[in-house]
């Protein structure tokens, strides 16, 4: 069996903490190059790993035959290295936002499409084991019909600068964290998206938004989405109601109800004791982004272009979050 | 020949349904119901069983009435659903050119059967034994008296109670269960029993029981089957009644434990029949082991276990 031979795209944590050692741990894939624009950071990389790194992505491309290229770079760079990847014949793993705009996301999509190759945008939400079993649920109607559902997602404000130039982010916490949420929903209820109404503030006085709330409606779904980056460790909820059940959970804790009957699962896990007066959850070995890089290796080995969430799913993704600023009326924009 | 299905959004209905796919069925579903779950393709007429008009226009081009549709959880509405609802049904029926009327009942309301008073499930299901089979009707009527059913697309989780204890612990002894008895039958003899009706013509009433189970072959079957490797711990009725109660009852004096050790004692009966009355159906029947195994690989399928 052949191996894939990824090259990696940034060496930042995203690359070095996740992206490397899940292609280095899957069966079918190994890294054999990376790209980092900093000197300092790639020789320091380049000693760690033992693979040789470029100064960018297109002498990466020249300098090896790539099956696979991960993008773990800022999004405005996004678009130009997906599009020399594909261009190259490779599948490609890109970290969300997956575009600064919709239209850049539907450019990539369609390259994409016409060059056959295994895309997939870096969702990380659905590979938690409660939101796959959520999902489960779902689709196998276990609520009865859907009558609302709300998610709350604030995580501490992003260390790094370029979050908070519109030019190089896209956007404030709407773009960065909105997508998560928006691939499940997608994944739920499809992706025919009517946004309502949305609102954004600005808490700092950055450039870009640090809270957003958007109303919308997915596969006929009224769906109430909100974000922040705020000090905290990062919290995400969902509170899905339908006809005959509801649920609430976060990747930790999954708790419903169904005709009046609870269920409860800890990462996906039903307890090891549960007396009713104590419940004992087992140790949860739990790694979603090894697991969602994983699914994405599998797919790339069978040539298998329908993944978790392709390019177009980015593309979709991204028109929501366009149709927020373009409510909110984002200053930014203007200047793009 | 066109078979109209009350309750067809049920646990009965939906297996009957996924079973008819070949055959002429039309779901009948209430104004506010969800179809999501109907197999593709199924033909649907709304009609409500407080509404005469609506079941009389619901009869049209009928041959042939399956009635399953009943409130078995919410007690204000058994009377009116359980016994009105059906009579209504009866009148529309006789109305229409129907031919064969099958009707769902309850182990409990089969004239050999003691009945449980306290139910008000089992007195609504007795409420039509004499409107079903003490009148004249233009139609042949059957009906159907199972135990305690399993089996897959449960969708309101009715039997998860019984699963989830055994899933959700390593080890499982009172007083985490109380001595129960069962009598468990597969959804799917329950949809046979009523295609036979419909096929062979059977009028009459026909109990669908499988065999007098006891707890630990009821909890030591999931427990084989369910994930999380659980081990059912089999504990003498003497121990539970004089050192699992009395301990318990100290820990609620304390305040440690929430309740008092009574429930321990409680007997449960699922279903269970005299014993020359077990194992019967009007067709061949699936094993009880079978009705549990598939409930827990469905629970598994949607994501619930």
């Amino acid at each position: 069996m052949t191996e894939l031979a990824v090259g990696v795209v940034g060496a930042g944590w995203m690359a070095t903490d996740y992206h490397v050692p899940a292609f280095t741990s899957h069966p079918r894939t190994r890294v054999v190059a990376f790209a980092e624009r900093d000197d300092a950071r790639r020789a320091a990389v380049e000693g760690d790993l033992s693979v040789p790194g470029y100064a960018s992505a297109e002498a990466m491309l020249a300098a090896h035959e790539l099956d696979v290229v991960s993008v773990c770079t800022p999004p405005s760079t996004h678009e130009g290295i997906f599009l020399d990847a594909v261009d190259a014949g490779c599948h490609v793993l890109c970290e969300k936002p997956l575009a600064l705009t919709a239209e850049s996301a539907r450019r990539m999509a369609e390259a994409a499409d016409a060059a056959g190759v295994v895309t997939q945008v870096g969702y990380l939400h659905r590979y938690y084991r409660n939101y796959e079993r959520a999902l489960e649920m779902l689709s196998n109607h276990l609520l009865g019909d859907i009558v609302e559902v709300t998610v709350a997602h604030h995580s501490a404000p992003p260390q790094q600068g370029w979050y908070y130039n519109p030019d190089l982010s896209g956007g404030g916490v709407a773009r960065d964290l909105f997508p998560h949420s928006l691939d499940v929903l997608f994944e739920a209820f499809g992706e025919d998206a009517d946004v309502t109404d949305a609102s954004v503030r600005h808490l700092r006085g950055n450039a870009v938004e640090d809270t957003a709330r958007v109303s919308l409606e997915i596969g006929g779904v009224p769906v109430n989405l909100s974000a922040t980056w705020t000090q905290t460790d990062g919290v995400t909820r969902v509170l899905v109601v339908g006809t005959e059940g509801w649920l609430e959970l976060d990747a930790e804790t999954l708790q419903g109800e169904v005709h009046g009957r609870p269920v409860e699962f800890q990462h996906g896990d039903l307890p090891l004791v549960d007396v009713g007066v104590a419940t004992l959850f087992p140790a949860s070995d739990e790694d979603a982004h090894t697991a969602r890089i994983h699914d994405f290796a599998d797919h790339a080995a069978a040539g298998d272009t329908e993944t978790a969430a392709p390019a177009s799913r980015g593309v979709a993704v991204a028109e929501v979050v366009d149709a927020v600023y373009e409510r909110t009326g984002a200053a930014w924009r203007a200047d793009q | 020949m066109t078979v109209l299905v009350t309750g067809a959004t049920g646990f009965i209905g939906l297996n009957l349904l996924h079973a008819m796919t070949d055959r002429e069925a039309v779901a009948m579903v209430r104004p506010s119901a969800s179809t999501a779950r109907l197999p593709d393709g199924v033909e649907t007429v709304e009609s409500d069983l407080s509404d005469p008009d609506s079941l009389a226009a619901a009869m049209e081009g009928v041959d042939a009435v399956v009635h399953l549709a009943a409130a078995v959880y919410a007690q204000a509405e058994m009377e009116r659903t359980n016994t009105g609802g059906t009579e209504r049904l009866v009148d529309a029926a006789a109305e229409a050119d129907v031919e064969t009327f099958v009707f769902l009942s309850t182990v409990g309301a089969h004239p050999e059967v003691p009945t449980d008073t306290d139910s008000p499930y089992q007195r609504s299901k007795v409420a039509v034994e004499d409107l079903l089979f003490g009148q004249d009707h233009p139609f042949d009527v059957a009906a159907l008296y199972p135990t305690y059913i399993f089996g897959p697309r449960d969708y309101r989780l009715t039997r998860y109670e019984h699963v989830r204890p055994i899933a959700a612990n390593r080890v499982l002894v009172p007083p985490l269960y109380t001595y129960d008895e069962y009598n468990v039958v597969h959804v799917d003899d329950v949809v046979g029993s009523v295609v036979h009706c419909l096929d062979e013509r059977a009028t009459g009433r026909h109990l669908i029981t499988g065999p007098n189970l006891t707890n630990r072959q009821v909890l030591g079957t999931i427990a084989r089957h369910a994930p999380g490797n659980c081990r059912v711990v089999g504990v003498p009725y003497g121990v539970t009644r004089w050192v699992v109660k009395p301990t318990l009852d100290l820990l609620h004096r304390v305040g440690v434990s929430p309740v008092p050790g009574d429930g321990f004692l409680e007997r449960g009966d699922f279903g269970t029949v005299r014993e020359d009355l077990t194992e019967r159906a009007p067709v061949r029947q699936r094993s009880w082991q079978s009705a549990l195994t598939e409930t827990i690989d469905w629970y598994e399928s949607v994501g619930v276990l």
